[in-house]
């Protein structure tokens, strides 16, 4: 009789003793658990917020007008720095001597609950222009009863990166929507479509004339030359030229028009039935007033040529896509 | 039974059977229980140290080169299959301070195999016991930059435009080890 409360007190304790262990057991683990979901969640809002802020720098750098310096950004009346979305940017000189230009941006993004910030060094591309044989001020419109043939080849340079067919401030696949309903185009060796900022032409043009560059008259040799035409140009004659010409009106062509460099036409350009307009080197066409940037009912012809395009850009330097040259995060 | 105020043989051992094959298999479960959090904070420990490894390796992967004065100053001032050394102007003085973050090297070393960052003359180890430690340079193609066993010289050193890492870490008393490999790609222009 006085053994069965021995039996009892023996089986009770042990069994809560071994509940007690295996609770705090699972305590334990679901403390680990927690703590690495916890360290998880971190890491992927830190990762979310830092990838942000790439692609705000990423975007940012895009959309930076090309240029030759970066005096804009930095003019105390300098408009904000155009930013996508949960991305903040801003713009500060950068120590040392003035040249290569370049400047810093703290760019700032935000995702998933997270912020992270970096400070990025900003130089200008070396390759002059934008890497594209056509470049377009603006969303693409025009049409084409003639026909269109963007060249990326260069014979003298097969190595050199294709350039761009075709290159607008306008999403790459509008641009090839635009450039598939054109008809008879064809753009051997070019790369696909690219967004690309705008140029300022209307600063190019001042230079082109503070330079001293010759009127209409200034074209026709063999020899690079610049050429500035304030106003409409009207090719009614068989004309062979090189290095840069700037049209501030629109570029009517209405007979063959050969040119060795980079053409501009502030105005657009209009190539007539049974004319030609043949450019090695690049294409640049602004946004007309009114009407369509580009019209061809004859043939229009870019092909790539590296030499005629540092011909021109030894003429007057050409402005540059803004590039990475270093960065740091803030606050990793 | 209970008119005789006690348990039979029988009953007592039936008794005793049943309760030691309950005790057996909680001691069971708290012994896989045991072993699974010990199992799961020595990953946990080994997957935080790997993963904060290759954060801090990216963190000074992207800011090599960082040249805000234009002075000169590459990314990568020594560059072998088991260290590397990157360096950046982080004041834009236009000098880079070997004994401050603007120097910071990265070796694979030590026996049993260490990673460690090294800031001027700190060493910090980072993570330990490594079974793999592995430090590769891609060129602009994303090709493999052969590296000799004194280094990249400053030209091939120039090609390089990322650095990957691979590492591999056995927890102890887990059979399967970790492994995290990155790749980062240097922000310098080309």
């Amino acid at each position: 009789m006085s053994r069965r409360p021995a039996r009892g007190t023996t089986a009770l304790p042990a069994a809560l003793a071994a509940l007690a262990v295996s609770a705090a057991l699972t305590a334990a683990i679901a403390d680990v658990v927690r703590t690495e979901v916890v360290l998880v969640r971190h890491r992927g809002t830190a990762a979310a917020a830092l990838a942000k802020a790439d692609a705000c720098l990423a975007a940012v750098l895009a959309r930076l007008p090309a240029g030759t310096d970066f005096a804009p950004l930095l003019a105390p009346e300098a408009a904000p720095i155009d930013a996508p979305p949960g991305c903040r940017a801003a713009a500060a000189p950068t120590p040392g001597p003035a040249a290569p230009p370049r400047v810093r941006l703290v760019v700032e993004g935000r995702a998933a609950g997270g912020r992270r910030a970096l400070e990025a060094l900003v130089g200008r591309a070396p390759a002059p222009g934008v890497p594209a044989l056509l470049w377009l001020a603006g969303p693409p419109t025009g049409s084409s009863a003639g026909r269109i043939l963007l060249d990326g080849h260069d014979p003298a340079d097969p190595d050199a990166p294709r350039p761009a067919a075709v290159a607008a401030p306008a999403p790459p696949e509008a641009l090839d929507l635009w450039l598939a309903g054109l008809g008879r185009v064809a753009t051997p060796g070019a790369g696909p479509p690219r967004f690309a900022p705008p140029l300022p032409l209307e600063t190019l043009a001042n230079a082109v004339g503070a330079a001293g560059a010759g009127g209409p008259d200034a074209l026709g040799g063999p020899a690079p030359a610049l050429a500035l035409v304030d106003g409409d140009l009207t090719v009614t004659a068989p004309l062979a030229a090189a290095g840069l010409l700037l049209v501030r009106g629109t570029l009517d062509i209405a007979d063959a028009f050969e040119f060795n460099g980079v053409v501009i036409a502030s105005g657009g350009v209009r190539v007539r039935g049974g004319a030609s307009l043949s450019v090695r080197g690049a294409l640049w066409v602004g946004a007309p007033p009114a009407g369509d940037p580009l019209v061809v009912d004859g043939e229009l012809r870019v092909r790539r040529d590296g030499a005629a395009l540092a011909a021109a850009d030894a003429q007057l330097a050409l402005p540059r896509l803004a590039v990475l040259l270093g960065l740091r995060d803030l606050d990793g | 039974m209970s008119g005789r105020g006690g348990l039979g043989i029988v009953e007592l051992l039936v008794g005793t059977a049943l309760a030691l094959v309950v005790l057996g298999a909680l001691a069971g479960a708290v012994g896989t229980g045991a072993r699974v959090l010990a199992a799961a904070g020595a990953r946990g420990e080994v997957e935080d140290a790997l993963q904060a490894a290759l954060e801090s390796f990216a963190f000074d992967l992207r800011r090599a080169g960082f040249d805000p004065a234009a002075a000169g100053i590459p990314a990568l001032a020594d560059a072998a299959a088991d260290r590397l050394t990157t360096v950046a102007d982080l004041d834009g003085d236009g000098v880079v301070d070997g004994t401050s973050e603007e120097t910071t090297g990265w070796v694979c070393g030590g026996s049993p195999p260490r990673l460690s960052r090294i800031v001027g003359r700190q060493s910090l180890p980072l993570v330990d016991g490594l079974g793999r430690c592995e430090l590769s340079y891609l060129d602009a193609a994303g090709s493999a930059v052969a590296v000799p066993a004194a280094g990249l010289g400053a030209a091939d050193r120039a090609r390089v435009r990322a650095v990957g890492i691979a590492l591999e870490a056995r927890a102890p008393g887990l059979r399967t080890p970790s492994a995290r490999r990155v790749a980062v790609a240097l922000r310098t222009a080309p």
